[in-house]
C-alpha cells in the first residue's frame, strides 16, 4: 500500500529550482533509500514533505490525504516524524526535555519510554544530561528516539550517519533495521554500507527528478547503476 | 565638601534601593529580551506598551477612590496592577496577531511598525487621559518606613522587591518548569524544529509576546508611585529594558534578572563615587558590556531562554 505519495512536485529555495517535477512513491513498511549525488534534491525531498519548505506545484499525499504547503506543524500531525541532518536537539534542553517536547497527548513518553531506552539505552544514562553536552553519535539517537515518542507512521531520516564513527554506524544500522518492524523509513543517506544494510526499496534522485527506483537487493547486484547514478562500487567505496 | 563616608547602614539601604530599581527593570526587560530570542522581533514599543498599562491600572484606581490624594484604598492598588497586566496583555497578544504576525518575514518592516506604534500609543494616552502627569500617592499599606540597620527604608521599596522577586521566580518556573516554556526554550534556539515536531509556534509566539508585553505593564503601574504616569514615560522604560538586555543577553530570563539587578545596582552605586556621572552610568555599563563581552554577561551558550 502506498502510503506516502509526491506527484510532480516543484519547489524552490529562493531562485534555485531544486525539485523539478518530482513523483515517488513511498511503500507502507520497511526503509526506503533516496540515493544521489550532492544537490540532487535529497533534503529538498524531505524538506517539502514535512512542511519545512513550500512545494510551488503539485501534490504530496499521506494515505491520500493533501499534505503539500502546509505548514510543519500541521504535516507533523499526520503522523510524519522528521530528524533533520543537523539533528535538530535542542542543546540547552535536557534528553528528558527533549523528548518530551515531542508528545502530541500527554503520557504519550511514558508509554513509550521503555521502549525508546530499550533501543537506545544511552539516553537513559545521560536522562538529566543537556542535549548539548552528548556526543555526536548519542545526539543522533536522542534525533531519532524523539521521533519515535509520537505515534508516527512515517519517520523522514536525512543523513544519520553524517560525522559518525564507523562503529556508530554499524550500531544505527542495526537501530534502524529494529525500527523498521515498527514504522515507515524514508532514510536520506550518502553513505552506501549503511543504505544497503538498511534499506528494502530505493529511489534515485538527480537534478531534482526521480530517475530510478526500485528493491534495493537489485541496486546492491547492479554495480553499473551505481556507478552510473551514485559513482560508488558495490562494495560501496566511491569509484 | 566630600563624599558622605559609606557606612553600613547606608550601604544596606543602597543595595536594597538599587534592588528596588532593578526589580522594576527586570519587569519591563524580561518580555523584551524573551520576545527577541524566541520572535527575533525587536519590540521599541514595548515600554510604550508598559505605559498603557499604567494609565490603564490607574484608571481603574480611580473606580475606588483619588489616588493622586492617597484615598484609593490599599487592595485597589493590587486590583489595579492586575488590571494593568491585563490590559498590556490583551495589547500585545492583539498586536502580535494583527500587525506583528503578518511582517515576520520583513524584519525592517517590523522595526518601522514597533517605532511607529511608539508614537501612535502616545498620543492615544494624550487624547484619552491628556498630556498631563498624572499623580499617584502610595496606598496606606504600603505608605511609611521600615528601619534597616537603624536607617529608614520605604515600604513601598521593599514591596518593589518582593513583587519583583515573586515575577521573577514565577518567569523561571514558567520557563523551565512548564511544557510552554520547553517549547520556548527549544524556539529560541530553532523554532522550525519545533514546528516539525507537531507543535504550532506561532500560537507559542502570541502567548510570549502578550505575557512578555503583560508583565512590562505590570512593572509600568506597579512603579507609578515612584516614578509617575505620563506620556512618553516608555521612552525611559525602553532605554533601561535595553540596557538591561544587552548587560544579561537577549533570549534569557536569568540573563535579565542578573542584568536588571547590576544596572539598578550600578545606578546607585557610581554616582555615589562619581557623581558627575550619574546621568551617564547605566550608557557606561552598556558600553564597557557590549566592548568586553558582546553576547551579554550572563550568556552563557548563545542564544537561549533559560
Amino acid at each position: 500500500m502506498t502510503l506516502l505519495r509526491l506527484e510532480a512536485v516543484h519547489t524552490y529555495i529562493g531562485q534555485f529550482h531544486i525539485l523539478q517535477g518530482i513523483d515517488m512513491e513511498i511503500e507502507e513498511g520497511g526503509v526506503t533509500v533516496l540515493l544521489g549525488r550532492n544537490g540532487a534534491g535529497k533534503t529538498t525531498t524531505l524538506k517539502t514533505i514535512i512542511g519545512l519548505l513550500a512545494p510551488r506545484s503539485g501534490q504530496i499525499l499521506v494515505k491520500g490525504a493533501p499534505i503539500g504547503g502546509k505548514p510543519a506543524y500541521e504535516v507533523a500531525r499526520h503522523g510524519i516524524g522528521y530528524v533533520p541532518e543537523d539533528r535538530g536537539v535542542f542543546t540547552d534542553l535536557t534528553v528528558e526535555e527533549n523528548l518530551r517536547l515531542a508528545e502530541r497527548k500527554r503520557g504519550q513518553l511514558e508509554a513509550r519510554k521503555q521502549w525508546i531506552l530499550d533501543v537506545f539505552p544511552d539516553l537513559g544514562r545521560f536522562w538529566a544530561q543537556k542535549g548539548g553536552r552528548l556526543s555526536g553519535g548519542q545526539q543522533q539517537m536522542l534525533a531519532i528516539g524523539r521521533a519515535l515518542v509520537a505515534d508516527n507512521a512515517i519517520l523522514l531520516i536525512d543523513e544519520p550517519s553524517k560525522g559518525l564513527a564507523p562503529i556508530v554506524v554499524e550500531h544505527l544500522a542495526q537501530v534502524l533495521n529494529q525500527l523498521k518492524a515498527h514504522t515507515t523509513i524514508v532514510l536520506v543517506e550518502q553513505n552506501f554500507w549503511l543504505a544497503a544494510a538498511t534499506g528494502d526499496r530505493y529511489c534515485i534522485l538527480d537534478d531534482g527528478l526521480s530517475v530510478h527506483a526500485g528493491q534495493m537487493a537489485a541496486l546492491i547486484a547492479d554495480s553499473d547503476l551505481q556507478a552510473r547514478h551514485l559513482g560508488v562500487s558495490a562494495k560501496g567505496r566511491a569509484v | 565638601m566630600g563624599t558622605p563616608q559609606l557606612t553600613l547602614p547606608l550601604f544596606i539601604t543602597m543595595i536594597l534601593n538599587g534592588l528596588a530599581i532593578g526589580m522594576l527593570y527586570f519587569l519591563v526587560a524580561v518580555g523584551l529580551s524573551v520576545i527577541f530570542g524566541l520572535m527575533h522581533v525587536l519590540n521599541f514599543a514595548h515600554g510604550s506598551m508598559s505605559m498603557v498599562g499604567a494609565y490603564v491600572g490607574l484608571t481603574v484606581l480611580r473606580l475606588f477612590g483619588n489616588p493622586a490624594v492617597g484615598t484609593a484604598p490599599s487592595w485597589a492598588f493590587a486590583i489595579a496592577i492586575v488590571a494593568g497586566g491585563g490590559a498590556g496583555f490583551l495589547l500585545g497578544w492583539l498586536t502580535e496577531r494583527f500587525l506583528v504576525r503578518p511582517l515576520y518575514k520583513r524584519p525592517l518592516f517590523l522595526v518601522l511598525l514597533t517605532l511607529g506604534l511608539i508614537l501612535v500609543l502616545d498620543e492615544s494616552v494624550k487624547i484619552i487621559w491628556t498630556a498631563n502627569p498624572q499623580g499617584l500617592v502610595i496606598v496606606p499599606a504600603l505608605a511609611g518606613t521600615v528601619s534597616v540597620l537603624g536607617q529608614p527604608f520605604a515600604i513601598y521599596r521593599v514591596f518593589l522587591i518582593v513583587f519583583g522577586l515573586t515575577m521573577i521566580v514565577l518567569t523561571w518556573w514558567a520557563v523551565n518548569r512548564t511544557r510552554v516554556g520547553i517549547i520556548i526554550r527549544a524556539g529560541v534556539q530553532d523554532s522550525d524544529m519545533v514546528q516539525t515536531l507537531g507543535i504550532n509556534v506561532r500560537q507559542v509566539f502570541s502567548l510570549v509576546f502578550a505575557m512578555g508585553v503583560g508583565l512590562a505593564a505590570m512593572g509600568g503601574i506597579a512603579t507609578a508611585p515612584f516614578n509617575g504616569v505620563y506620556p512618553g514615560m516608555g521612552g525611559e522604560f525602553l532605554l533601561k529594558a535595553f540596557i538591561v538586555v544587552v548587560i544579561g543577553g537577549f533570549g534569557s530570563t536569568v540573563g535579565t534578572a542578573l542584568g536588571a539587578t547590576v544596572l539598578g545596582l550600578t545606578e546607585q552605586f557610581l554616582p555615589w563615587f562619581f557623581p558627575k556621572f550619574a546621568a551617564v552610568a547605566p550608557m557606561a555599563v552598556m558600553v564597557l558590556v557590549l566592548l568586553l563581552r558582546p553576547e551579554g554577561l550572563f550568556s552563557f551558550s548563545g542564544r537561549r531562554a533559560g
